[in-house]
C-alpha cells in the first residue's frame, strides 16, 4: 500500500477501521469529521474529544470503545499529513487507498483544505526537526536578594536540556522564573493526561 | 550592609529615610517621592553591566509613611499622599526589579510552549495496535530584543514520566528553599 502520509507499514486494523467508516450515513459522517477537526484545531482538548466521541456513540447506538479506537486510526492520516505538508488531493488519495469511499474521502479532503491554514499555524514540529530529550540538568540562580520575603520572587531556575539532534547531542540552556516553571510543569502534566487518553 | 548574592547583580544599597521633625509633611513626602523617582528612572534606564539597585524595605517605607500620617492626626491630604506614595513605590519597585532581572539574565528565557499528542503508525512500538502516543513539545526560547529559537522535542510515555519525575525533584528543591504558604 503506497501512502503519502506515512512510510510505515500499517496494521490491518487501520484498513478495517476506514472501511467501517463507510457505514456511517450522510449525517453521521460529516458530524464525526467535524468532531475530528475540532480536536485537530485544539489538540490539547483531548478530554473534550473523548467526551464528544462518547456522546456521538450514544446518539447513534454505537459502542464508545470501538469508536474511539476507530478514531485513533483516522487520526493517523491528518497527523501524518501535517508533518509532511500534504495537499487536500494527496489526503484524498490516501483515504481512498485505505478503503474510504470516494464521496467520504472528498468530504474529508474538502474539510482539510478549509482548515489547512489554521492547522499549519498550530502544527507543532511541522517545520522543525523533532529531537529527543536525553537528559535534563538544573540549578537555581538567585538575584538581588534583599530580604527573606523576596526569596521566591528572586529565584531563577536554570535548565540545561541535553537534546539528541540526529546523531549528535546539543545542550539547550534556558532560564525560567518560578511561575514559568510551574506553567511548564502544568503543560507537561496536561500532555501526559492527553497521552493517557490515547493509550 | 552588603546584600544580594554573588551570582548576578554586583551592588545594591538601601535608602534610609529618617524622619525630620522640622520638615513639613508635604515637603518630606515630595522629597521622598522625588528621590525615589529619580533613582527608579536611573536604574530603569541604565544599560550598563554594573547596576546599582535602590531598595527600600517595605517595612521601613510603611513605618515612615505611618509616622508622617500620624503627625497630622490622620489628616486627609497626608494620608492620601502616603497611600499614593506607597502605591507608586510598590509599582516602581517591581519595574526596577524586573529591569534588573532582565538585564542580569545569562540564558534565554522560555517565551512560549506548545504541544500536541500524535499517534504512532508503527505497530512495532509497544505492541499495541497503533503503537504508543507521542507528545510533541515545542519550546520557544529567546533573550530580550532577540528573535526566538524553537526547539521541538518528542516524548513517548516513558520519557514524559521521566521528565515529570525530574520536575518533581525541582519542585521539591524549590519547596525546601522557599516553602509555599
Amino acid at each position: 500500500m503506497l501512502l503519502h502520509f506515512t512510510k510505515d507499514v500499517l496494521p490491518d486494523s487501520v484498513s478495517t477501521d476506514f472501511q467501517n467508516l463507510n457505514k456511517l450515513n450522510e449525517q453521521q459522517f460529516p458530524r464525526l469529521i467535524e468532531i475530528l477537526f475540532q480536536f485537530l484545531l485544539e489538540p490539547k482538548e483531548t478530554e473534550r474529544f473523548m467526551q464528544l466521541l462518547g456522546e456521538f456513540a450514544g446518539e447513534h447506538g454505537m459502542s464508545a470503545g470501538p469508536l474511539k479506537n476507530l478514531m485513533k486510526s483516522v487520526l493517523l492520516v491528518p497527523q501524518g499529513a501535517l508533518r509532511k505538508n500534504l495537499t487536500a488531493e494527496q489526503i484524498k488519495e490516501d483515504l481512498v487507498t485505505l478503503g474510504l469511499s470516494e464521496d467520504k474521502a472528498a468530504h474529508f479532503s474538502q474539510q482539510w483544505g478549509q482548515h489547512y491554514a489554521a492547522l499549519s499555524r498550530l502544527a507543532v514540529g511541522q517545520t522543525l526537526m523533532v529531537n529527543q530529550l536525553v537528559d535534563m540538568e538544573w540549578k537555581f540562580g538567585v538575584t538581588v536578594g534583599t530580604s527573606e520575603i523576596q526569596k521566591v520572587g528572586n529565584i531563577f531556575l536554570q535548565l540545561k536540556l541535553v537534546v539528541k539532534k540526529g546523531i549528535s547531542t546539543e545542550n539547550v540552556y534556558m532560564e525560567l522564573t518560578l511561575p514559568q516553571f510551574y506553567n511548564f510543569l502544568h503543560e507537561m502534566e496536561r500532555a501526559k493526561a492527553s497521552m493517557e487518553c490515547f493509550s | 550592609m552588603p546584600c544580594g548574592d554573588g551570582l548576578h547583580v554586583t551592588r545594591c544599597f538601601r535608602v534610609h529615610v529618617t524622619e525630620k521633625r522640622n520638615m513639613a509633611d508635604v515637603d518630606a513626602a515630595k522629597a521622598l517621592g522625588g528621590l525615589l523617582s529619580g533613582i527608579a528612572q536611573r536604574v530603569y534606564h541604565n544599560n550598563e553591566a554594573s547596576i546599582a539597585a535602590a531598595d527600600m524595605d517595605p517595612a521601613q517605607l510603611e513605618a515612615f509613611l505611618t509616622a508622617q500620617t500620624r503627625r497630622q492626626g490622620g489628616g486627609g491630604v497626608t494620608a492620601e499622599q502616603a497611600a499614593a506614595l506607597s502605591r507608586f513605590w510598590k509599582g516602581q519597585r517591581v519595574r526596577v526589579r524586573e529591569s534588573l532581572l532582565a538585564q542580569s539574565r545569562w540564558e534565554p528565557g522560555l517565551r512560549g510552549l506548545s504541544w500536541r499528542v500524535d499517534l504512532q503508525t508503527a505497530a512495532s512500538r509497544g505492541g499495541a495496535d497503533h503503537g504508543g502516543p507521542v507528545a510533541l513539545v515545542e519550546l520557544e526560547l529567546g533573550r530580550a530584543g532577540q528573535d526566538s529559537d524553537f526547539v521541538c522535542l518528542e516524548f513517548d510515555e516513558l520519557k514524559v514520566n521521566q521528565l515529570l519525575k525530574k520536575m518533581a525533584d525541582v519542585q521539591e528543591s524549590v519547596d525546601r528553599i522557599a516553602p509555599r504558604t
